[in-house]
């Protein structure tokens, strides 16, 4: 790569972010992340983006010109830019709709307006999931067939690419990455944040969660950051090649029943049990087994239904880097990851534990209260 | 005598003393300092998931029965929390007021007969 290129990374402090960004760094262009909360480039692996290599600029994709000072916008709109790449965006699930339709359609809308004024070509970072409850084989080439999305974050996400895809028709140059559920490190398992896949396993290994209703035919893609990032790269470099096209960065798929049987591998780990959604009555759990599926596990429920597979021909074409070749050695690397730091294998102390151990007991005998709670919270004094 | 203070069961410094011992026990940041203002997720390192087992925890400790999601999703410091129990006892208290005021109604109503 000889040729030094000034390239504005959106999200540049974000978890897909922060990896194309120190890329880009490391080829030796000019990068400017756009960063929102946070003012340093901050690794997947932890390690701080030197503060020289790349210049973060505090700005807000919800905002009209991104929430940039005039001159600071004009400047990059008059010709400043050689590549936008878009990585900004939500991908909790749960949030209010407002928060998706914000970020993610509006703060694409904004990147586009961008790339329209200055003539910029645009790598937008879409999802895989804009295939929605649609199963069997995804394309690269589709986008709107009709499918039913499964939660405001898909809707706001299709409706963002469909924005793209209009850009484009009116002349804006931009190629679509579209990870599917980004984890750890291929090799390491490392990942910054858990999030996600990462939350549901935490809660069927600790047994929090026993039964899930879906199918154990049901196929989740788990793809490793440092594969997305690559691909990601390389449209950026290659773009006269990507133009116009639609690349999936998605990994080896996992039935449930793969889960089901690497989890079964680690001892002290639960296993759920995967029960047919039409038999399965959430009435009918504990409390506390409610209150997890409630509150966690329908946000995630449609995913144990799915039978999706994505083509990914387009990737192959470009890329040289390919995705892990067996699902199920990768989910054990990204699971001893998880052993290693403390997030899985380790649960905290439950409600009814912390509670005895407070010597806090049935409320209705209220005057006892008032002898144990003072003297708990100067055991929290005592900290201070 | 207001009828708040006729029930010590909904004294407000007790309250707070409980919440903060159950909330300081649950914290992933444990040593960390107490006080109304102290931020769940950002001071005491809560996520998500220890979040809903605090919930259950104040349920449990309070005998409230359940908080419902839109009362605990505005829940952002020790001081909310202290605010939501509170208000949680007030109506179960209530609760079992009525309760208490319909059966004795109703074994009137039986010997009355």
């Amino acid at each position: 790569m000889t040729e030094r290129l000034r390239i504005l990374v959106t999200g540049g402090a974000g978890l897909v972010g922060a990896e194309v960004t120190a890329r880009l760094v490391a080829a030796g262009h000019q990068v400017t992340a756009l960063v929102h909360h946070q003012p340093v480039v901050i690794r997947n692996d932890g390690t701080p983006l030197e503060p020289d290599a790349v210049t973060c600029l505090p700005g807000d994709v919800t905002k009209p010109r991104l929430g940039l000072p005039e001159a600071a916008y004009r400047a990059l709109a008059a010709g400043g830019l050689d590549r936008i790449v878009h990585c900004a965006a939500i991908t909790d699930f749960g949030l209010p709709d407002e928060v998706y339709q914000a970020v993610n359609v509006d703060g694409t809308a904004h990147v586009l307006e961008l790339a329209r004024a200055g003539g910029v070509p645009l790598v937008h970072v879409g999802t895989a999931y804009v295939c929605g409850e649609r199963d069997g084989l995804i394309r690269e080439t589709e986008l709107d067939e009709g499918q039913r999305l499964a939660n405001a974050y898909e809707d706001s996400k299709f409706r963002a690419e469909t924005l793209v895809h209009k850009a484009q028709a009116d002349g804006v140059r931009a190629a679509i990455v579209r990870p599917s559920i980004v984890v750890g490190d291929e090799r390491t398992g490392v990942v910054r944040d858990y999030k996600n896949i990462y939350v549901v396993l935490k809660l069927a290994t600790e047994g929090k969660v026993r039964s899930i209703p879906g199918q154990y035919e049901a196929r989740l893609d788990l793809v490793p950051v440092d594969y997305v990032a690559d691909i990601i790269t390389e449209v950026t470099h290659r773009f006269e090649e990507a133009a116009g096209r639609t690349f999936h960065a998605v990994g080896a798929p996992l039935t449930l029943r793969d889960f089901s049987d690497v989890m079964a591998e680690y001892p002290p780990f639960h296993v759920p049990r995967f029960v047919p959604p039409t038999s399965f009555d959430a009435q009918r759990l504990p409390r506390r087994e409610r209150a997890y599926y409630e509150r966690v596990m329908t946000l995630y429920e449609s995913y144990f239904r799915r039978r999706t597979r994505f083509d990914d021909s387009h990737t192959a074409g470009l890329a040289t880097r390919r995705p892990p070749a067996d699902g199920q050695d990768f989910l054990r690397t990204l699971i001893d990851h998880c052993l290693e730091t403390g997030y899985l294998g380790a649960p905290a102390a439950d409600a009814t534990e912390v509670l005895a151990r407070l010597n806090i007991s049935a409320p209705d005998t209220t005057p006892t209260a008032n002898g144990t709670g003072p003297t708990a919270s100067d055991g929290n004094g005592a900290g201070r | 005598m207001t009828s708040s203070t006729s029930t010590p069961s909904l004294n407000e410094d007790e309250t707070r003393s409980k919440v903060y011992a159950i909330v300081g026990a649950m914290a992933p940041a444990g040593d960390a300092a107490l006080a109304d203002d102290t931020a769940l997720i950002a001071d005491l390192a809560y996520d998500s998931l220890r979040l809903i087992e605090l919930t259950l925890a104040l349920e449990e400790g309070f005998g409230l029965g359940e908080l419902a999601q839109e009362r605990t999703a505005t829940v952002t410091t020790l001081g909310d929390i202290v605010r939501l129990v509170t208000e949680a006892r007030r109506e179960a208290e209530a609760r079992r007021d009525t309760d208490a005021r319909r059966e004795t109604e109703a074994r009137r109503a039986e010997t009355g007969r």
